[in-house]
């Protein structure tokens, strides 16, 4: 009986086609936030280890400081409707909803990653850069050629957790009306009246969505160790 | 080629060196010895700013590399370094720790002498016939360049027996591979003058002969050095000149057989006594 309520929603009323436009958003989202993210924590956590800083680069310190602890310290509902019904609207701009939520989730995942790829680039031992300076590599070559890919090797794991935290956050995305897997499978509860078996498989395909992203970084870790004896 | 006056370093309120003077000239090899915490190390490290001095000078190529408004990549590229723990790039393999440099060095130097080519021709531009300036020659294309690095690389791997190893990473070599391997690299850049520092303090005492041998071998060939060492023999097998650094000072500095044999301060006549 319930089965069958479900399965009429899902099927005959074309519950599947906002499932899969909702599964789109969410992927979307995690992963350009994710790609967002990694690219605001490696400029942060570069400036960060900077050993002897000039006036410049110790104001860039401060703001990334700043803006770490600012979007580690609300939670990413809040920073959702914060943008996107008081930011934006002050300053007077009209942005999809969409592209205000991958903008959204970049930032607040770029203040963990800056904090990972800092344990990241601390975690490659200081004579890896020495050598690279002493062969006569600038500061920057030596970072992005030598210290940068080792220390993604080290926080990949890391990294994974950080994707899968992403992705299950996006789940509060519809707080500014985009339509993710959660949003779909509400509507299909809400209009058949039946909750047991749309959240059910809500829960499973997350497990799912989860499992796909552990193996993925299994595979990468497994690709990016070949440097190491023990394989 | 290497001389240094009055220079200082402290970390924090520690006074590690306190005005050494020292000239290396060309062809010279200098050890310099002392115990733990003597400084050694440290100006070692001076002598291509990896530790900034915090005062006094070094003069290498006419610069003062001390000077922080010198380019100081322009002028490591000429002074190679070895260091204890070898330091192989653990992300590359064997060949690519050796070429990777080279070629990063030489590809920056086509893409400048590009640049000012591109330069010169915009000026050229609003210039009357007689004044405008020729072009920078461009010698090597980039492929050149790689080929010659790989070449080069290729070279040396095959001289010290480790050919067969190109492809693999550093961590699957022994100690005194890896040592042997850091040498070549810094060999790859075609240095004026080598550092090394403490090369066989981090290695099983079988391996020590292979890296003490190649690095007699590159002695032979002329190239001036710089090595902090604990190995007394080598030092007075290789060296033309010793040092003995005690509390950031050179306390005695000598030819190695008048050194080792007729030392003249207190402090090298105990320090020998219990080392030898």
């Amino acid at each position: 009986m319930k089965w069958q309520k479900f399965v009429k929603f899902f099927f005959t009323y074309k519950g599947y086609i906002e499932v899969l436009d909702g599964l789109k958003s969410t992927l979307i989202i995690a992963f350009l936030g994710l790609i967002i993210g990694i690219v605001i924590g490696t400029i942060i956590a570069s400036i960060k280890i900077i050993p002897y800083k000039n006036f410049f680069q110790k104001v860039l310190a401060s703001i990334g400081d700043f803006y770490v602890w600012l979007f580690r310290g609300t939670p990413i509902a809040v920073q959702l409707l914060l943008i996107y019904y008081v930011a934006l609207p002050l300053m007077g701009l009209k942005i999809p909803s969409m592209i205000v939520a991958v903008i959204t989730y970049g930032l607040n995942s770029g203040a963990y990653v800056s904090e990972i790829m800092r344990s990241g680039l601390l975690s490659v031992d200081s004579g890896q850069m020495e050598a690279g300076r002493a062969l006569g590599l600038s500061y920057g070559k030596s970072m992005f050629k030598i210290v940068i890919p080792q220390a993604i090797k080290n926080i990949l794991p890391t990294l994974g957790n950080e994707f899968i935290t992403l992705l299950k956050e996006t789940s509060v995305v519809s707080f500014i009306a985009v339509t993710d897997i959660t949003k779909a499978f509400q509507s299909i509860a809400g209009g058949s009246y039946e909750y047991v078996i749309p959240y059910c498989v809500l829960a499973l395909c997350y497990l799912l969505l989860v499992s796909l992203v552990t193996v993925a970084v299994k595979l990468m870790e497994k690709r990016f160790r070949k440097s190491d004896r023990s394989c | 080629m290497i001389e240094v006056v009055n220079l200082e370093k402290s970390f924090g309120d520690k006074k590690v060196l306190d005005g050494i003077n020292l000239s290396v000239k060309e062809g010279e090899r200098v050890a310099i010895i002392g115990t733990s915490g003597s400084g050694k190390s440290t100006l070692l490290r001076c002598l291509n700013c990896l530790e900034d001095p915090t005062g006094g000078a070094i003069y290498f190529g006419g610069e003062n590399i001390a000077d922080f408004k010198v380019d100081i990549n322009k002028h490591r590229r000429h002074i190679g370094m070895v260091f204890q723990q070898f330091n192989l790039f653990n992300n590359k393999t064997v060949k690519n720790n050796i070429t990777m440099v080279p070629v990063i060095c030489g590809l920056e130097n086509y893409r400048k002498t590009k640049r000012k080519n591109l330069f010169i021709a915009l000026t050229n531009l609003f210039k009357s016939k007689s004044k405008k300036k020729a072009l920078l020659p461009i010698s090597e294309t980039p492929a050149e360049i790689k080929k010659k690095a790989s070449d080069k690389a290729d070279e040396l791997l095959k001289r010290i027996g480790l050919f067969d190893k190109k492809d693999e990473y550093p961590s699957t070599l022994s100690g005194g591979q890896k040592q042997r391997v850091a040498i070549v690299r810094a060999l790859a850049m075609n240095p004026k003058v080598m550092l090394f520092d403490e090369p066989t303090s981090a290695l099983d005492p079988e391996m020590v002969g292979e890296v003490l041998a190649l690095i007699k071998e590159v002695a032979n060939e002329g190239m001036t050095m710089v090595i902090v060492t604990h190995e007394m023999g080598f030092a007075r097998e290789v060296a033309t000149k010793v040092l003995f650094v005690d509390e950031g000072k050179i306390v005695e500095s000598a030819p190695p057989d008048e050194f080792f044999t007729n030392p003249k301060s207190e402090r090298l006549k105990e320090f020998l006594s219990k080392v030898l």
